[in-house]
């Protein structure tokens, strides 16, 4: 298994190689996909406030609306595709995050709780941005929210009315659409904070070439594809097929794939199978820092006889693992010392980056303690005259 | 690179490494005390991050005796553990507190000779990079060159410290078969 | 590489100000944007052309900062750092 993991982590790292050597190592943007993720979702969120101004949620008038503003209101077609591109970009950067931090062993333990909350942020991108479909109400949305509702048992079972409020399509369908878009953003941010609470100086957003290049890319699409909708939806009539957008609709697809190879009368049951294994998939990811507890040792301890309450290691800590308190009674303080650091075990690292930061030795790793270091660098004093080359197989 | 004077007689020269294990993978390279198969003067000593390092060891590790002593962390902004790599780059400058005392910088007379310190940041892909670049270091030290041996990765070895590390099976291993 | 790197810089700063000069050419104000009488239909490909040119000019610029930190020798650390070599590699 850790071999697995050691595999899998050397073969992202030489992919980040291949960036290093187009940019400096500090603007390599593979470093920053988390950050490019928080850019685009601003974007998103900024053009989203503009088109919201237009929209009207009602089945006769919802179509026209969009198309109202694609055609007739000045740059709104570019607002449009500035908002459905930077969406979609912003999927792939939460992807390559997803994956970069899952195949590098940055999930585990202390990162638990950002871990978690980046998986629902992954879930709820994508529904959000499912949802945003369902808005222009032509042939694509009408297929995809049947699609829906078979993958949750069909249009008449629960999940499937509560999908669009009722047996049948109405009004109130666009305005829960609505809520699914615009309101579930508002969560996304709290699990936003949530993702970076235990990060002492998060990098939230990329340096500015990164920046430039990211928007300009979008910019660029938008120019060059220009976002149209389908025909309108006749509730009565379910299309057949829709123009796909892979980014946010490749579920749909694989389902229908998935529907097709079942044959053509096995009703809503494909569709079914298939959102049960996206959920069993979602959980897994959602208990893997739970079933991969291997490697973590102990905590870092600190001296306290040794501890001047500096505050070095308190400002170093990149979890937030150590806090400063009022020296206990019974610590011989060095000179009067009012406060020492104390740890919070659940969140340490073990990394070491504190013992580092002390410059008076008062904090120390236990599996790596300062006397091995002596003794190897000590180990100058036993060796005699080196020989040239000793042989590599000697070993 | 072999204009300067040399800063030791001895060649090949010893020189002390604290490389991060999430940088530049020498585990393939390594001997069982510690020393570089290719390159058997050079002493590995691995760390959980490279903001783990003292910079006082490396002075302490000049005075000592040792020729060169460098460190290896991840690449820049990549650290494993986010900001471990900047903080230990920040000490060897002088930016950043406990920071390493050079001779004609910040250490004065008791700092160490600028020329015998060497930072590598290096990212977590193979070796064989990281080993040139060190092998340009002892060159430098000696102003001459020094041998090299073939580099073939061979099967690795538990590294000398932190057997049990999210990235090593727990345990050593076994002895390789050849 | 340094050569490509200043050849990249100079050629992407061009493109940028090719880029500004096309978006300027853009008449923005025939749209008329706070207009509320709607027989002024605009065309959307206004804004489309806009918004290409726009783009250029971002990534453009982007790309020829890159160029510029690896023109001037820069590789994320800075070669020499207040006293001791650094190297960069991979």
């Amino acid at each position: 298994m850790n071999r697995f993991v050691n595999a899998m982590w050397r073969a992202w790292a030489r992919v980040d190689t291949w960036f290093n050597k187009v940019y400096p190592q500090d603007y390599n943007p593979m470093y920053y996909l988390g950050g490019l993720a928080n850019l685009l979702f601003w974007l998103v969120i900024g053009s989203g406030i503009l088109l919201f101004l237009y929209y009207k949620p009602s089945l006769l008038h919802a179509y026209e609306s969009v198309e109202f503003l694609t055609t007739r209101v000045p740059y709104g077609q570019a607002i449009r595709g500035l908002h459905r591109y930077s969406a979609d970009a912003m999927v792939v950067w939460v992807v390559l995050h997803f994956l970069r931090v899952w195949l590098t062993d940055r999930y585990r333990k202390f990162r638990t709780i950002a871990w978690i909350s980046g998986i629902v942020l992954l879930v709820l991108t994508l529904t959000v941005g499912v949802a945003g479909y369902l808005l222009v109400w032509d042939e694509r949305s009408l297929l995809l929210v049947r699609m829906t509702q078979w993958m949750v048992g069909g249009e008449q079972s629960y999940l499937g009315q509560l999908l669009v409020g009722g047996s049948k399509i109405t009004d109130a369908t666009l305005n829960r659409f609505l809520f699914f878009h615009i309101g579930m953003p508002f969560l996304m941010l709290f699990f936003l904070w949530m993702h970076y609470i235990r990060i002492n100086r998060p990098v939230v957003y990329p340096p500015a070439p990164v920046t430039l290049q990211a928007f300009g890319i979008v910019f660029i699409v938008c120019g060059v594809v220009p976002t149209v909708s389908m025909a309108p939806a006749i509730i009565e009539v379910v299309p057949k097929q829709m123009q796909i957008d892979w980014f946010f609709q490749w579920g749909y697809w694989l389902a229908g794939v998935f529907a097709g190879a079942a044959g053509a009368n096995s009703g809503v049951a494909p569709y079914v199978v298939w959102s049960i294994g996206l959920l069993l998939v979602t959980c897994l990811f959602f208990a893997l820092p739970y079933v991969t507890q291997t490697g973590y040792m102990n905590v870092v301890k600190v001296i306290p006889e040794k501890c001047t309450g500096c505050e070095y290691c308190y400002v170093d800590c990149h979890a937030n693992a150590i806090k400063m308190i009022t020296t206990p009674e019974g610590i011989n303080s060095k000179g009067g010392k009012r406060s020492i650091a104390e740890i919070l075990p659940s969140r340490c690292a073990e990394c070491g980056i504190c013992v580092g930061a002390c410059p008076f030795g008062a904090i120390e790793l236990p599996q790596l303690q300062e006397i091995e270091i002596k003794d190897r660098i000590g180990l100058i004093a036993n060796l005699p005259a080196p020989e040239p080359a000793a042989s590599p197989a000697a070993d | 690179m072999s204009e300067q004077e040399p800063l030791t007689t001895r060649n090949p020269p010893m020189i002390i490494g604290f490389v991060c294990e999430w940088a530049g993978q020498l585990d393939d390279y390594l001997q069982a005390d510690g020393f570089l198969t290719v390159l058997p003067t050079v002493q590995i000593v691995k760390v959980p991050c490279s903001g783990y390092i003292k910079p006082a060891w490396v002075q302490e590790a000049i005075q000592q005796g040792w020729d060169g002593a460098f460190v290896c962390g991840c690449a820049m902004v990549d650290c494993h553990y986010r900001e471990g790599n900047i903080f230990l780059r920040d000490r060897m400058t002088g930016d950043r507190n406990p920071y390493l005392r050079l001779k004609g910088g910040k250490g004065g007379r008791r700092g160490v000779d600028p020329r015998q310190v060497r930072s590598f940041w290096h990212a977590g892909t193979g070796g064989e990079s990281l080993i040139r670049q060190i092998h340009a270091f002892a060159e430098d030290l000696t102003g001459g060159s020094v041998p090299l041996g073939e580099l073939k990765p061979v099967r690795r070895h538990p590294g000398p410290v932190l057997d049990v590390s999210p990235l090593n099976p727990t345990g050593p291993e076994p002895e390789p078969a050849g | 590489m340094r050569q490509l790197a200043v050849l990249i810089s100079v050629a992407m700063s061009g493109l940028a100000v090719y880029a500004a000069y096309r978006m300027l050419q853009i008449d923005i104000f025939q749209v008329k944007p706070l207009t509320t009488d709607l027989t002024q239909f605009p065309s959307p490909q206004l804004g489309n052309e806009y918004a290409l040119w726009l783009g250029v000019l971002l990534t453009a610029v982007g790309t020829a900062l890159i160029a510029y930190k690896w023109a001037i020798g820069f590789d994320g650390i800075q070669k020499k750092t207040y006293g001791i070599d650094t190297v960069t590699g991979e």
